[in-house]
């Protein structure tokens, strides 16, 4: 958890930054009332209070538990694939549309779960798909993205 | 009085009614769900709330609140699974009376019993004191509001998550993220670099269903690896209603148990699982026959489903009459009526009275209509269970999709939300709690404008927030629900050491 604690550090520290350095050309009055600039130093000179004790809890803490992500478990490989999918998704959308893509997505998700029954993976992405058309394209009048060629 | 006779004629016409009955269908069967939460539910229907009209997106809201508290219980007692985190406390006695005892009917029947009295007396509750607490909070300035906002987001941050400082960063990186867009004063754009999709600021929903629905869908695919399905327990369902003597005897234990969960309901940050425990064992100690709890004694199963019931219209009095959301399922309500134009706080109850008590007596519909649902639904509700979650899961992902995609019509919203999905499941790894998040988010906006607003009306006087009784003590209190969980432990210690005269035990 240590380490895991210090990259959070890190990215915390960089938001923080980021912050200082995104508003320092932002007036701090206006009207008469505290300009654009503070609020946001304000909350980042908090979350940097809390960088600062989390950074202590991590130092003086006396046991480290085990890495909360565990990279050679097959439960976040499985995550991972997941992401390549939903890559894959996101490139398919615009192409094919909702409804194709969602068919496609249902049957890779469900084979990366482990699920080996060739018919019932068919069937389960037909009749999702068809239900989410039905509900939100037809009753709803949702136009879910269509494909280029229609 | 007109505006009540309004109100109960814009509740019951047939579209409505409807509307009330399949949000508390959809609650019931996103309860029943292992897996689900009455959140996930909440957040994957709230975009397709904005396709009703009127006041019926908020109705269905309330339905899908009350029926997935409710559906919890069901599997607790079948499958010895709480369904949701609120009905943990209901599998000690359900599972047991259910399957051990074979008197799945009887368990099934008093819970049912008891999540609609404990449901119907909070909206009882609601409809007495939210009028009340709107008279008194007329008079708020905007340093009490200001106050009201920190407030509410640190007793959720202080009272969320395991680790304290992990919420109050989580807290910080919600207010950051509502700063994006133009700030409302100057006009100038803030942390937006030069795009169009950030000049708006951060859409709301796409982030909520992300942080909230996907990520626990990416959860649920990490965590289903080598498992085996549970199967439910075989029973017979037949006679579901409680019969007059099981009535009788539990009657004192819901009453009481209503009470504590409308008043846990009420206190921000707090919500249904920590109700029903308290509930719990207040019945236990309460008890005659406390032995008897665990091994599927009847006031234990009705004591944790009538408090967390009673904690949905307990949750709704500081939303409507402060506007400051009780727990996570209130928070995203908070946005829906926001969506809606709905902006809870007193002013509602002056400016908007019929569509108030259209909210409270849709509480009062949502409760009976569980109860309904309950009792002649409760055989498919049981078959519910048997769904696997390599078809839920998928389902899931894909009503996320839609749902996202559904407020704008903008496949940018359908990015954003994986985004916040694969962000959000790292970051609960880690220990972080996503209601500060979401909450800072919903809440930032407004606690920034009163800040300035109090700072201009006192001719930028920062005490400003001290010299008024109520911020000074919102502000008090705040700070100090960030402190109680480090005090608590040395709280505990010292007490140890004064009963046991010298040291303390470990």
């Amino acid at each position: 958890m240590k380490r895991c604690n210090i990259i959070l550090i890190i990215i915390m520290l960089l938001i923080a930054g980021g912050v200082f350095y995104q508003t320092q050309d932002m007036p701090d009055e206006v009207f008469g009332t505290l300009g654009a600039a503070y609020w946001p130093r304000f909350i980042a000179v908090v979350l940097l209070i809390f960088t600062v004790l989390l950074s202590i809890q991590t130092i003086f803490s006396k046991s480290d538990s085990p890495s909360p992500i565990n990279f050679k478990s097959g439960g976040i490989k499985r995550v991972f694939a997941l992401f390549g999918i939903l890559i894959a998704f996101g490139i398919a959308l615009p192409i094919l549309g909702f409804l194709f893509s969602s068919f496609l997505f249902i049957i890779a998700v469900m084979l990366v779960m482990g699920e080996k029954k060739k018919s019932w993976i068919f069937w389960s992405s037909v009749g999702i798909t068809a239900g989410i058309y039905v509900i939100f394209d037809y009753l709803l009048k949702l136009m879910l993205p269509r494909p280029f060629f229609m | 009085m007109e505006n009540v006779i309004t109100a109960f004629s814009n509740l019951f016409n047939p579209l409505y009614m409807s509307i009330i009955a399949g949000g508390t269908l959809c609650g019931i069967f996103v309860g029943v769900m292992p897996g689900l939460s009455s959140v996930m539910g909440l957040t994957i229907m709230l975009p397709i709330t904005f396709t009703l009209k009127g006041e019926g997106g908020i109705l269905m809201m309330l339905g899908i609140f009350c029926g997935a508290i409710y559906g919890g219980s069901i599997t607790a007692c079948l499958l010895n699974t709480p369904g949701t985190a609120n009905s943990a406390a209901t599998c000690l006695d359900g599972y047991p009376l259910a399957v051990k005892y074979g008197q799945a009917s009887r368990a099934l029947g008093l819970s049912t019993y008891a999540s609609t009295f404990g449901g119907i007396f909070s909206a009882i509750m609601l409809l007495w004191t939210a009028p009340m607490l709107a008279k008194i909070a007329l008079k708020f300035s905007p340093a009490e509001y200001f106050g009201l906002m920190v407030f509410g987001i640190s007793i959720v941050t202080g009272l969320s998550g395991k680790n304290v400082i992990k919420s109050m960063l989580g807290a910080c990186l919600g207010l950051l993220l509502a700063t994006i867009g133009v700030d409302s004063i100057s006009g100038i754009y803030r942390f937006t670099f030069d795009t169009v999709f950030l000049g708006g600021g951060i859409s709301f929903i796409p982030v909520l269903i992300g942080l909230f629905a996907f990520s626990q869908g990416l959860i649920s695919v990490e965590e289903e690896f080598g498992k085996k399905g549970q199967k439910a327990a075989n029973v017979n369902l037949k006679g579901l209603l409680p019969s007059f003597a099981d009535i009788k005897v539990t009657f004192p234990t819901v009453i009481r148990s209503s009470i504590i969960g409308t008043i846990i309901g009420a206190i921000p940050g707090t919500g249904g699982d920590i109700a029903s425990w308290l509930g719990y064992n207040e019945a236990k100690r309460w008890s005659k026959h406390p032995e008897k709890f665990g091994d599927g004694a009847i006031d234990g199963i009705v004591a944790p489903e009538s408090a967390n019931n009673a904690v949905s219209g307990g949750a709704l009095i500081p939303l409507l009459t402060l506007g400051i959301p009780g727990d996570s399922g209130t928070a995203i309500m908070l946005g829906a009526f926001m969506m809606q134009g709905l902006i809870p706080g007193p002013l509602l109850f002056t400016e908007q009275t019929a569509k108030v008590y259209t909210i409270i007596f849709g509480l009062f519909a949502a409760n009976i209509m569980m109860g309904f649902f309950g009792f002649a639904g409760i055989r498919m509700f049981a078959k519910i269970i048997q769904i696997p979650k390599t078809i839920m899961t998928p389902m899931i992902f894909v009503f996320c999709f839609v749902g996202t995609y559904a407020m704008n019509h903008d496949m940018n919203d359908i990015i954003l939300m994986i985004v916040a999905g694969v962000v959000g499941f790292f970051i609960l790894k880690l220990d972080f709690s996503i209601p500060p998040i979401i909450l800072g988010m919903i809440l930032g906006r407004p606690a920034e404008e009163n800040l300035r607003r109090s700072l201009v009306l006192s001719n930028g006087d920062p005490l400003v927030f001290f010299k008024r009784p109520i911020s000074c003590a919102l502000i008090i209190i705040a700070l100090l629900s960030l402190f109680y969980p480090f005090v608590l432990p040395w709280i505990r210690k010292k007490i140890a050491l004064k009963r046991n005269g010298s040291k303390p035990q470990e």
